[in-house]
């Protein structure tokens, strides 16, 4: 897509189908990276701190060149960066089936399960989809320039959200905003627990902030770290994490592509105005809540409008200013504008393309057919069953099965985006990196100076760098550079060095 | 494609007198190995048929879940 880098970071949930208490989701997250990194040589295992978490072998850089890690105890996947929507799927799906396969690979296929969610229905525990969006470093970074962005955060999620039973008190926030607020639909049970049949986000109860910088505490619509993996000059990484996980395949590329727009607008100065939003924190709740989903939040200006109005005025700005300048754009405006037409409808018509509305009518079948009340705990595990990456038993993958979910990609870029980084973006030359390291013979390291730093390791690997022991780093802090002739003869420079050093 | 920079109009509102115009330069030099599309591998895209979708095999998938699982699932609170 036109002047754009796309990443996805997926924190995965572990379940445990026993009663085994030596197996902890922790264990087992470090046992699957092991597995991937030391048995099947699918990347190359980081070989210094990364930060005081993240420390060596805790995780590394892939064949695709993504990373694969353990962060609070989740595996997490981190897409290479990706200039199209296909890609960022296909990359998106490889980190699914990567991680799968490990499993059936120790025989733990049957025993644990990954499942690509972003809540604990037991403890309101919750973790994350992050996503990246590369911009130019004169994208107005401020409060005026972000609060455009807000209105379609906040309702974006009516075609975003991947659904959930029930609700999670907000624990977490520093400040507890609406506490006992009766603006917040939904309502407690005699032990004072809140209760909601079904909401279409997973996210929405765990953002309690507009704007802030940290991602483990007070999540924000906006996360305001400055961290852009790349020239700091010329770029900024708008970073959200408000958003779910999704399973549809046209709802990852909605949700990016979409939100890739309207960064577009704002950049070029064409983003609709007079949307802002009296109170964005409550209105992401209350769109998430509505059973009745009309979706109506109050403006800042104190009128009412529906999520629908709102999209439909972003749309109609990206129709206009950015129809026709490449394929992906018009093909996430079609799909835009077919999404909002059909949520005016039946919810079943978006079956297989909204992950929310995908669950609700699983749901709503098995809870008629097995005359389920919303409470049934079986619902709650359907609920995350929905989002088991296990192809054969994952419920969204039953929809794809049955011909509901139309593919954006097919199994062979899937399969092919597990080991092979996209061949436009940075990732190619670092996907070069790491198969050169692979299979790299150490013994023939250059031989440490005695009067330098003898600690310094193999290699240090990060987004927009490298280095080789006995080298002068590798910059590349423009992602839309491969860098790959550059790499290979770096590469090829060491090895004849090495050559010269046996 | 291009890739070419859009220029920001000079009466954006959000202009800043210190912002750099940037020119994106690289495009690809041998793109990504085309998949065959999904059309060729045998159905592809298709939209759902939201008036009766089949259940039987759905139902059947749903009926395997342990109905205890979600409360096996003890997640740690992640970002």
């Amino acid at each position: 897509m036109l002047n754009r880098i796309f990443g996805l970071e997926t924190e995965y949930g572990l379940l445990i189908n026993s009663d085994d208490p030596d197996h902890s989701p922790s264990w087992l997250a470090h046992r699957v990276i092991d597995h991937l990194f030391r048995t099947q040589h699918q990347g190359v295992l980081d070989q210094h701190y990364r930060g005081y978490d993240e420390p060596p072998g805790n995780g590394g850089f892939l064949l695709n060149a993504g990373r694969l890690y353990v962060d609070m105890g989740h595996v997490e996947f981190a897409s290479p960066e990706c200039n199209t929507l296909f890609d960022l799927v296909a990359s998106d799906r490889a980190g699914d089936r990567l991680i799968q396969q490990a499993l059936e690979e120790l025989g733990l296929g049957e025993k644990v399960s990954f499942i690509k969610n972003n809540i604990d229905h037991g403890t309101d525990a919750t973790f994350g989809s992050h996503e990246n969006y590369l911009v130019t470093r004169r994208f107005p970074f401020n409060l005026k320039g972000l609060n455009y962005l807000i209105p379609f955060l906040v309702t974006r999620q009516i075609f975003t959200g991947s659904g959930r039973i029930g609700a999670a008190e907000n624990s977490e926030s520093w400040i507890p905003l609406h506490q006992g607020d009766s603006k917040i639909p939904g309502s407690h049970d005699a032990s004072g627990r809140l209760t909601i049949p079904y909401q279409i986000s997973q996210r929405a109860d765990h953002i309690v902030n507009d704007f802030f910088e940290w991602v483990q505490h007070n999540r924000s619509i906006v996360n305001t770290r400055d961290e852009p993996l790349a020239d700091p000059n010329q770029y900024r990484r708008i970073h959200l994490l408000l958003g779910d996980s999704n399973m549809a395949e046209t709802a990852t590329a909605l949700k990016m592509g979409t939100t890739g727009l309207v960064l577009q607008l704002i950049e070029e100065g064409h983003m609709p105005t007079g949307l802002d939003l009296d109170d964005p924190v409550l209105a992401l709740k209350e769109i998430s809540r509505d059973p009745d989903r009309k979706w109506i939040v109050r403006l800042a200006s104190g009128a009412r409008a529906s999520a629908f109005d709102i999209q439909e005025q972003f749309l109609k700005a990206a129709q206009k200013h950015c129809r026709g300048q490449d394929e992906e754009t018009d093909w996430v405006l079609e799909e835009w504008e077919a999404v909002l037409t059909d949520l005016h409808g039946p919810y079943d018509k978006l079956i297989g393309r909204v992950d929310w509305a995908s669950k609700l009518w699983l749901l709503e079948s098995f809870r008629e057919e097995e005359h389920l009340t919303w409470e049934d705990p079986w619902l709650r595990s359907l609920d995350l069953e929905y989002h088991n990456v296990h192809p054969q038993r994952g419920l969204f993958y039953g929809l794809e099965e049955e011909g509901r979910a139309p593919r954006l990609t097919t199994e062979t870029a899937v399969e092919l985006a597990i080991q092979n980084p996209p061949r436009n973006t940075r990732a190619f030359g670092r996907g070069e990196l790491v198969r050169h390291l692979i299979g790299k013979d150490w013994s023939k390291d250059p031989p440490l100076d005695s009067s330098k730093d003898r600690r310094f390791p193999h290699y240090v690997i990060n987004w927009s760098i490298f280095q080789l022991r006995g080298y002068p780093p590798f910059p590349m802090p423009d992602p839309f550079k491969t860098y790959v002739q550059q790499v290979r003869s770096h590469l090829t420079a060491q090895q004849n060095q090495g050559a010269l050093n046996p | 494609m291009t890739m070419s920079c859009p220029p920001i109009p000079n009466d954006h509102p959000l202009w800043k007198p210190d912002m750099v115009t940037l020119q994106r330069r690289e495009r690809p030099l041998d793109p990504l190995p085309k998949p065959p599309s999904p059309t060729e591998e045998g159905g592809g895209p298709r939209r759902p048929d939201p008036g009766s979708p089949e259940k039987d095999n759905l139902l059947k998938r749903m009926r395997k879940v342990d109905p205890k699982q979600a409360e096996r699932y003890r997640q740690r609170t992640g970002e």
